[in-house]
């Protein structure tokens, strides 16, 4: 049994939008005996958690175990991101009203669905990008009506604060080849929450990607259409289960949740090992979806996209270590038929346990030799 | 003593058009490799590391790499789809702007800390500093020290 340290428990819990109430005290008792907060807000800058860590510890009262610049630092991020969100469920609206009033399937995508319907708070989960898919035939009509809203194709910097526009053809061919429309951008304009020389550059270039000049903050709402999940995947088994849900009380259209719980576990696990993107918020979404949407989960499906898109390791690491971790419920029997084994055939992309690999610790099994 | 050039090049420009012309001991190896690379669907490469505007060095950086490929995406390199779409994707995709994952490191991220930290004091009245002693570094702070002045306008 390996024993977390106090921080990587504290981000452990703080990645999840909920927690028992043994849990938050747990929380509130690690908070106190933090010794490294730059580690931890390092981390969950880049975990993409700041929004949650400051919200545990604020709903703990366990924001002044921290230094006050880290306190701070957290409720300027935490700030920031609340104002894209804001920006971004705002569009949601549109676009969502747009598409239904042209009559084109489409369902949310990724944290966009996720976080509008399970999160306590969506506003607790960042999202970097809306994601929407739509049937491929549809992608040219999309792009027209997205270009009526106000979108458009093409690089802002947040430097010069300028925006240099794009053209995009979008082509049978490319199509056909590819997963996704290049990305849109709608540049939203609102006043700044944070002090203008408090905006880090690094929050501007990368974390948060936004502006601010005489306290008018420039808020880019990036949008990803996809057409496809991942390369590879039958259109019939992306669309299905999408359904209809009250979104903000708006009829919306959004993945079924065993969908969405094969996606983004799956995902969590190859950001992790084939782009070295360690994202614990997906951690945090995993956790919501086995919480709030466990009696909607469908296990034989999800195991039958297991085996049909080669995921097994990525399901059973992910999975079981949600079981261990938080002691949520996932089936045994299925974990049992996830399990990777000895006597078949090595399987593709399967790298081992997920949670080393999040926390960057190296974990090395100890082995003996039989007797 | 003369030597073999074992690669060399030239340019010329007639009728607005410019003429590479690559010569020495690994010419054709050389060529041979940039057909490859076009017909793999990798054409996008080669446009890139020959144009001023879509120069590769910009290609290596975040978002200034996503503007070249979206550029070259609306340049639309051919018709018969011999560049592929994916190819394009990979740097216009939104993972690409926000540079996803540690971008930077610790140190990086703790030096910057200390500058926020440094910007957050110069605010503060001169009386509350001599009392806070500055900001401690790795501090386990007191649970009840009073919260400092809140950076986010309410």
């Amino acid at each position: 049994m390996t024993k977390l340290t106090i921080e990587e428990s504290l981000l452990l819990l703080a990645c999840r939008p909920s927690l028992e109430e043994k849990e938050q005290k747990h929380l509130a008792s690690l908070a106190k005996n933090v010794s490294d907060w730059p580690l931890v807000l390092w981390r969950a800058e880049n975990y993409r958690i700041m929004p949650l860590l400051h919200d545990w510890l604020s709903k703990t009262s366990s924001l002044g175990a921290a230094p006050s610049y880290v306190g701070n630092y957290m409720e300027s991020w935490s700030a920031l991101s609340l104002s894209r969100s804001k920006a971004q469920f705002q569009q949601l609206g549109r676009i969502v009203r747009s598409l239904e009033d042209e009559s084109i399937d489409y369902f949310l995508l990724k944290g966009s669905g996720l976080a509008a319907l399970y999160y306590p708070d969506p506003s607790l989960r960042p999202m970097q990008d809306l994601d929407f898919i739509v049937r491929p035939e549809d992608a040219s009509r999309v792009q027209q009506i997205l270009f009526q809203l106000g979108y458009r194709h093409g690089i802002w910097d947040s430097d010069s604060e300028t925006f240099t526009p794009t053209e995009v053809r979008l082509t049978p061919y490319s199509l056909q080849s590819g997963i996704e429309i290049p990305p849109f951008t709608y540049l939203v304009r609102m006043q700044s929450p944070v002090a203008e020389k408090l905006v880090l550059p690094e929050w501007r270039r990368q974390h948060l990607k936004c502006a601010v000049k005489d306290q008018q903050l420039v808020m880019p709402v990036f949008l990803d259409v996809h057409i496809n999940l991942s390369e590879g995947i039958d259109l019939p088994d992306v669309w299905r289960g999408a359904r209809t849900a009250s979104v903000f009380g708006v009829p919306t259209r959004v993945q079924s949740a065993t969908m969405m719980l094969w996606f983004i576990a799956t995902r969590l696990y190859y950001e992790a090992f084939a782009y070295n993107t360690l994202k614990l918020s997906m951690f945090g979404d995993v956790h919501t979806l086995l919480t709030q949407a466990q009696k909607e989960i469908d296990w034989p499906e999800l195991l039958a996209l297991a085996h049909k898109y080669g995921t097994r390791p990525a399901l059973y690491y992910v999975l079981a270590q949600m079981r261990t971790l938080t002691g949520v419920e996932v089936p045994l029997n299925v974990l049992s038929v996830l399990m990777p084994r000895a006597s078949e055939i090595p399987l593709e992309n399967d790298w081992g346990d997920v949670i080393p690999k999040l926390l960057s610790r190296p974990a090395l099994h100890e082995f003996t030799y039989a007797t | 003593m003369a030597t073999n050039k074992l690669l060399g090049y030239t340019l010329e420009e007639t009728d607005n058009k410019i003429v590479i012309t690559v010569d020495g001991e690994y010419a054709t190896t050389a060529v041979e490799h940039l057909r490859a690379e076009m017909k793999a669907g990798r054409g996008w490469r080669v446009l890139s590391s020959i144009s001023p505007m879509f120069g590769l060095a910009r290609l290596e950086r975040g978002a200034s790499r996503r503007a070249a490929a979206s550029a070259l995406e609306g340049a639309e390199l051919s018709d018969d789809g011999s560049d592929t779409f994916d190819d394009k994707i990979i740097d216009l995709n939104v993972e690409t702007i926000f540079k996803q994952g540690f971008a930077n490191p610790y140190d990086a991220f703790a030096a910057r800390l200390k500058e926020y930290k440094s910007t957050l004091e110069e605010d503060k009245p001169v009386e509350a500093k001599a009392g806070d002693g500055a900001v401690e570094d790795h501090v386990v702070a007191a649970t009840t020290r009073r919260r400092k002045k809140s950076p986010v306008a309410k």
